[in-house]
């Protein structure tokens, strides 16, 4: 029975950490295999976050684009010919690029999304 | 056996009306005779192109959506018009989805879009916001009655049928004998699944229930930290906590454990865990049988019901926020996790469970509806072994955490169902059974039983306000008022403030004022003028709980057909941050089986009242001391009963 209690008070410990540790080194993980968490609500609440993204030329990266926001936002990038499909409020989208040359470029909220849709955009920094 | 054929005669009846009327209402109008006949044999496809472009008008409705309501918020049309809508955002991006249609527009913020609906099936239709739009976006909602809403009417027959049925044969001496749930079934049966070697060495091991404990641990660690890191995300449907608890939990907990499995979930709840742990000093095995801490005693005057009805009552005050916001579950299920724990400390076993839990309150009542029970198999056996080491522990188990007696235990509505006594108990004499729904409430077979003395408003009350949650529940949840929303989420401190005293007033003042009036009635009418009104009150209080399993039953089938599929969105992606575990990340939200909600619904509420109307009767019997004084005193209640399940059937159906 003591060897029981051991192992059944090592379960209840174990299992909660193992959770929480699980789930932020699984998230460090993904962050690590290039791929780069952009969150999109319109401009009064936050605009894009972040507003600059930096990435390597050459190198694959993934975009998740999370909508937080209650109206739904896009995501294009003209000089690259990168779109995504409309974003609805809670969901999000993924898109997957590698570019070869460096530069900025700017990309853009592609739905009509607040009074101040035109000022939702940021920077991609391509180095 | 001719009152049993004559009831079947009755319910065939009414069944058959049903159907007729439900078939009427896919192949057309009565007007529309001769297209009937014709449309007969393509009916299976279901579609009736003909007559919708034929003989429908034209109906034009702007329609505007606002966080959170349509205007208008209910839309009546008869059978085979076309309606043409407009839809105008007047906020943010907005969505149209109309249940057993299946039409789905979304509109972005400023702008519109037109769109026509044949309105070819009858009956009352639920459309929602399709957009997650904000915190109360899932509930965002308004109706479409297509008339004749051949649904409502034939639910409003049946319940008047089946109340005047039941009234004649109760009056005439016909009705279903006491010891006899519907004339056939006898209230004694049972079925002990214990009598299985392998259920009764589970229920003996000591990891057993403890194995749940750990998978609930596993869930609750994830809910806790999702609704932690969602924090203030106005996306509380795309969140784990939030959706796991009210919708997936709730849901369970009304529509399948509670009125099947009675206190099951208490059985499996993890939350009185690290209490237990600490009283203990063991976490698995058997420690010490007397709670270390200052084990103190709750007081007398509250080892009763009205501790959980009022808490209960006050954590729902804060349904608009705990429902919607992940960190306010977040602070929601913290509180009940620290004073779980806290409380074990002061006082002795499970004290928590018995006497704070806000949601122990009901499953205990509730309990005594359901399926299942934890009982002596020999009272004999019982007598002659002492001690009584259910009640006081022995080197296999603890005694009875929840400080029942379970060797003279004939109520489920303190039994946590932590299968202690199982363990504890030297001559297997405990049972765990199958059973009648119901049979606690006939426990009590006379006015000399503890259990009978043991009745007291507080059940009653408990009875009478899980009615008036549930009603403002289902306004906020499934009605079509965005002011009531608005006030039920503190848009304004003063509309909070005038929502939280109508509710306390209507709970605790209009509620019982009404069931009391038909209880001073029934006692009038009854002209037995040796039992108390209190009595009267107290016992047929307890109709109330089948007609609360039913209406909360029919009010979570509301919930999860709609909203069910943000399970398989949050599965993969527990915390938003963008994973696919499972690769359902991007299954989008899709109403599940909306067509057959309302039937449904009125099935449940149907059966909700066959057995409010079975045990009724048998209360009435119990409270009078006549069967002649019994009938006259049933009527009242009866009309009663008959009277809120119409109210029922409107507020889901008409």
């Amino acid at each position: 029975m003591r060897k029981q209690e051991i192992f059944a008070v090592l379960l209840v410990i174990i299992f909660p950490i193992a959770i929480v540790w699980g789930a932020f080194s699984y998230q460090s993980s993904l962050k690590q295999a290039n791929t780069v968490q952009l969150i999109a609500q319109a401009p009064e609440k936050g605009n894009f976050s972040p507003q600059t993204i930096k990435i390597k030329k050459g190198k694959e990266v993934t975009l998740v684009i999370r909508n937080v926001d209650v109206t739904s936002h896009g995501f294009v990038v003209p000089l690259l010919g990168i779109r995504v499909k409309e974003i609805k409020a809670g969901e999000l989208e993924k898109v997957t690029f590698t570019i070869d040359e460096e530069g900025k470029y700017p990309f853009y909220c592609s739905v009509w999304c607040s009074d101040y849709h035109l000022q939702m955009k940021g920077t991609l920094i391509v180095e | 056996m001719k009152k049993s054929l004559l009831v079947l005669t009755v319910i065939t009846l009414c069944v058959s009306f049903f159907l007729y009327a439900n078939s009427a209402n896919s192949h057309g109008s009565p007007a529309n005779a001769e297209e009937k006949q014709t449309e007969l044999g393509s009916s299976d496809n279901g579609k009736d192109v003909h007559e919708s472009s034929g003989n429908g008008k034209e109906r034009n409705i702007e329609l505007r959506a606002k966080r959170y309501s349509f205007s208008p918020s209910v839309i009546t049309v008869n059978k085979g018009d076309r309606i043409n809508i407009k839809l105008i955002s007047m906020d943010v991006t907005h969505g149209f989805f109309l249940d057993g249609y299946g039409t789905e527009v979304t509109v972005p913020p400023g702008d519109w879009k037109k769109f026509t609906i044949e309105a070819d099936k009858t009956g009352r239709f639920t459309f929602r916001c399709s957009s997650t739009c904000g915190e109360f976006h899932p509930y965002m909602v308004g109706y479409l009655r297509v008339l004749p809403n051949w649904n409502y009417y034939s639910g409003i027959f049946l319940i008047v049928i089946l109340g005047i049925g039941s009234l004649i044969l109760t009056l005439t001496g016909k009705g279903s004998p006491r010891d006899k749930l519907f004339w056939v079934i006898p209230l004694s049966w049972r079925f002990e699944l214990t009598k299985f070697k392998l259920v009764r060495a589970l229920f003996k091991s000591r990891w057993f229930p403890f194995i749940a404990l750990l998978i609930n641990i596993w869930v609750f660690t994830i809910i806790l930290l999702a609704a932690f890191v969602g924090g203030f995300s106005s996306a509380g449907n795309y969140n784990f906590g939030i959706m796991m608890v009210w919708i997936l939990w709730w849901v369970l907990l009304m529509l399948f454990m509670v009125p099947f499995i009675g206190r099951f979930w208490c059985m499996v709840c993890p939350f009185p865990l690290f209490g237990d742990w600490f009283q203990r000093g063991k976490l698995i095995s058997v420690g010490r049988q007397k709670s270390r801490g200052l084990n103190k005693r709750w007081p007398t005057k509250g080892r009763n019901l009205w501790p959980l009805v009022i808490l209960f009552f006050i954590s729902t005050w804060f349904s608009g926020f705990f429902t919607v916001r992940p960190f306010a579950t977040f602070i929601f299920l913290s509180i009940i996790i620290g004073s779980a724990t806290i409380i074990a400390l002061i006082y002795g076993k499970r004290t928590f469970c018995l006497f704070v839990c806000p949601v122990s309150g009901f499953q205990g009542l509730y309990a005594n509806f359901s399926a299942c029970e934890i009982r002596v198999k020999n009272p004999d056996i019982c007598k002659k072994h002492k001690p009584k080491t259910c009640f006081v522990g022995n080197e296999k188990g603890y005694g009875c955490p929840w400080m029942e007696l379970p060797y003279d235990m004939n109520s489920n509505t303190n039994c946590g169902m932590c299968l202690e006594c199982f363990k504890t108990c030297p001559h297997d004499n405990m049972a765990f059974n199958l059973r009648p729904f119901g049979t606690d409430f006939m426990s009590a077979r006379n006015p000399a039983d503890e259990l009978y003395q043991r009745r007291g408003t507080d059940e009653a009350f408990k009875a009478l306000t899980m009615i008036g949650i549930f009603l403002v529940f289902y306004f906020a949840f499934q009605g079509t008022s965005g002011q009531f929303k608005d006030m039920l989420r503190a848009t304004t401190l003063g509309g909070y403030f005038t929502y939280i005293a109508g509710y306390t007033l209507v709970n605790f003042l209009v509620i019982p004022a009404v069931f009391f009036l038909f209880a001073f009635l029934s006692k009038k009418l009854s002209g037995d003028n040796g039992v108390k009104l209190k009595e009267v009150f107290v016992n047929f209080s307890y109709c109330l709980v089948t007609v609360g399993v039913a209406v909360w039953g029919a009010f979570s089938i509301g919930i999860i057909l709609p909203n069910g599929s943000y399970l398989l969105h949050i599965f993969s992606d527990p915390f938003a941050w963008g994973w696919d575990l499972f690769g359902t990340a991007d299954f989008p939200w899709t109403p599940f089986l909306t067509g057959a909600t309302s039937y449904l619904q009125i099935f449940v509420i149907i059966i909700g009242l066959l057995f409010s109307l079975e045990y009724g009767f048998k209360f009435s019997l119990q409270t009078y001391s006549t069967p002649a004084e019994a009938k006259r005193g049933w009527i009242p209640m009866l009309i009663f009963l008959i009277g809120i399940h119409i109210f029922f059937i409107w507020l889901f159906v008409g």
